[in-house]
């Protein structure tokens, strides 16, 4: 049910980004496409992004969860400048379509061994800046055994790329 | 959510030692003592509402038996129970009747802080009431050995590690079913044990051939920071143990910063005769909105809000917060399905993630089918919270301690429609 509904808001992403193209890099908007026309609520909330933790990997790797809370009712499209990981390549395939409430481990990324913990996503929304910890390595923030088998399901954390979101389908497809 | 949970309160622990804290100033009392004494103005309050934790061997840092053990905390001691962050107890004592409510009347804590004033003189050793004989700290609680100890197999937490949440099964051994009178856990490694849930578990072959869970769980007690008594269950109500249920441990280890701990947790349970049957068995539920939990970073009053609906006559039993680092209030309200002001039953004002005492009302409430309880939880996400581990993040719904939770666990049990006409009448 949740890839499902993964699945969909990522096609609806990449609708919305298409359209974004001919208009300012820095695109806020509902994506119309996955909005039911019933719908009358208006997001005027934030979308705070959350770093969910790390697991420690065998190799000296290191997975980290991203995740975030959409207070508004409905989902929200947040691309370009506004939704980016800093510092370094802003953008990491992270979500650019956020689902309505909580939704942890939405980017999940595979860092290696010599990662200083120095990484954070940074997305405004409705006039409300919300970023990540820096606490990135801190221990309190080691995943506990049952989100660290959630956070790494369906994905190859040994082949998965380095530094970016992995897809969870395409992992899935590739295995 | 025990009958009996007296984490903080000595009263119970009192009575079964046998010992009459002769002297012992009323919890409401109004006078306060022109010059007090230690011995006869102040140990009689330690001893009803302190030394059941401050005392050799338990896991507080200082013992408060003696004057000379009292006296160099002195300053210290008025300083806490003025803010009344101790005794541990945080619910407002002009909401709602506790059974062994610990916390001291101001009369109390003003005669204490006169005391310390004056110079925290010994006084009169003739005046003193005798002391408390306090059961050894590894013993049952309830005065008596318990009919089944399940023991966890051993765990080992090394320091700086993360949080683990082991959750290992035992068989009961029953030949019957069997009435719980009182449960207690106890851990073997206090410091690194965050909290233990005890289930009973069993298969549910019914439930799974339609498609359910395979398997039912129950849960028979909760054993949060701070408490180490347990839960006891009389007049006439009683948890039930099923002869084919299972013991299931849900262990939350917290490691220290330091040293590594071992950890065998044992759970004691003793049972009423065989063939008792109680009049109600008693039900827990976790009032809690995980979904809706969202602490914004820097966020000093961030509130959630949990209901549940009553689908019976109910009489609760007690209440008890659950929450972590960034919890700061809870309270509990009934909403009638009459319409009316909804009615604030418990006012917890200030949480403490060390010390989650559950609130055991005097007497039951009762409540007609219907009632929405409601739970607002407050947490407090500001850098002014001093065991916030991080003001700098957005915090939602976890199993971590860094993470957060919201709920209101509720004690009950149902009634009949004419058991409730009948209350009713009678209050």
């Amino acid at each position: 049910m949740r890839c499902a509904a993964v699945l969909v808001a990522r096609l609806a992403a990449i609708a919305v980004s298409v359209a974004a193209v001919a208009v300012p890099a820095a695109t806020v908007a509902v994506s119309a496409a996955v909005v039911a026309p019933l719908v009358a609520a208006q997001p005027r909330h934030p979308v705070y992004v959350i770093y969910d933790g790390f697991i420690a990997n065998a190799d000296g790797s290191l997975t980290l969860a991203f995740g975030y809370y959409n207070v508004n009712r409905v989902e929200v499209t947040v691309t370009g400048g506004d939704n980016a990981f800093l510092p370094g390549a802003a953008d990491r395939n992270q979500p650019t379509v956020f689902l309505p409430g909580r939704q942890r481990f939405a980017c999940v990324m595979v860092v290696p061994e010599a990662f200083d913990g120095g990484l954070r996503w940074r997305v405004r929304f409705a006039g409300h800046e919300s970023v990540t910890t820096a606490r990135v390595l801190d221990p309190l923030y080691a995943l506990e055994e049952a989100s660290a088998r959630e956070a790494v399901e369906g994905i190859d954390v040994d082949r998965a790329s380095r530094g970016g979101c992995i897809e969870r389908e395409e992992v899935s497809e590739r295995r | 959510m025990p009958l009996s949970k007296v984490s903080v309160g000595a009263i119970v622990l009192l009575a079964l030692v046998g010992v009459n804290p002769a002297g012992a100033a009323s919890n409401d009392g109004d006078a306060v003592p022109e010059h007090p004494t230690f011995t006869r103005d102040v140990l009689p309050i330690l001893q009803r509402s302190c030394q059941v934790c401050h005392r050799p061997d338990m896991f507080t840092p200082m013992s408060l038996l003696t004057y000379e053990e009292v006296r160099p905390w002195a300053r210290s001691i008025k300083q806490r129970v003025e803010a009344r962050v101790m005794p541990p107890w945080f619910a407002d004592r002009t909401v709602g009747r506790y059974r062994d409510d610990p916390s001291l009347s101001d009369a109390e804590i003003a005669t204490i802080g006169r005391w310390v004033d004056q110079g925290a003189r010994r006084g009169n050793s003739a005046d003193a009431p005798l002391p408390v004989e306090w059961p050894a700290v590894d013993t049952w609680y309830h005065g008596e050995e318990p009919d089944l100890v399940v023991t966890s197999p051993p765990v080992v937490v090394p320091p700086n590690s993360t949080e683990t949440y082991p959750e290992p099964e035992m068989e009961t051994g029953l030949a019957e079913d069997r009435y719980i009178k009182w449960i207690q856990v106890m851990p073997g490694e206090s410091r690194v044990v965050h909290h233990v849930l005890v289930y009973a578990v069993r298969d549910a072959d019914d439930e799974a051939a339609d498609g359910g869970p395979r398997g039912v769980r129950e849960l028979l007690a909760n054993r949060a920071r701070g408490d180490f008594v347990g839960d006891r269950f009389e007049d006439g109500y009683a948890r039930l143990l099923r002869r084919d249920d299972r013991i299931r441990l849900q262990l939350h280890y917290l490691p220290d910063d330091e040293r590594s701990f071992t950890d065998r947790t044992r759970v004691g349970i003793k049972f009423y005769p065989p063939g008792y049957e109680p009049d109600y068995v008693v039900t827990t539920k976790a009032v809690s909105n995980r979904h809706d939990l969202i602490i914004p970073p820097g966020e000093a009053n961030a509130r959630s809000d949990a209901y549940f609906t009553l689908p019976e006559p109910t009489r609760i039993i007690s209440f008890q917060p659950h929450m972590h680092y960034r919890g700061k209030a809870m309270t509990l309200e009934a909403i009638r399905p009459d319409g009316g002001r909804p009615e604030l039953l418990t006012d917890v004002d200030r949480f403490a993630w060390d010390w989650q005492p559950t609130y055991v009302y005097e007497t039951p409430l009762t409540l007609p089918a219907g009632t929405v309880m409601h739970v607002t939880a407050y947490h407090d996400n500001s850098a002014a919270n001093r065991v916030n581990p991080d003001p700098t993040a957005a915090v939602g719904w976890g199993q971590r301690t860094i993470d957060e939770m919201n709920i209101g666990w509720l004690d009950y049990f149902h009634i009949s429609e004419e058991e409730y006409a009948a209350l009713q009448a009678e209050e």
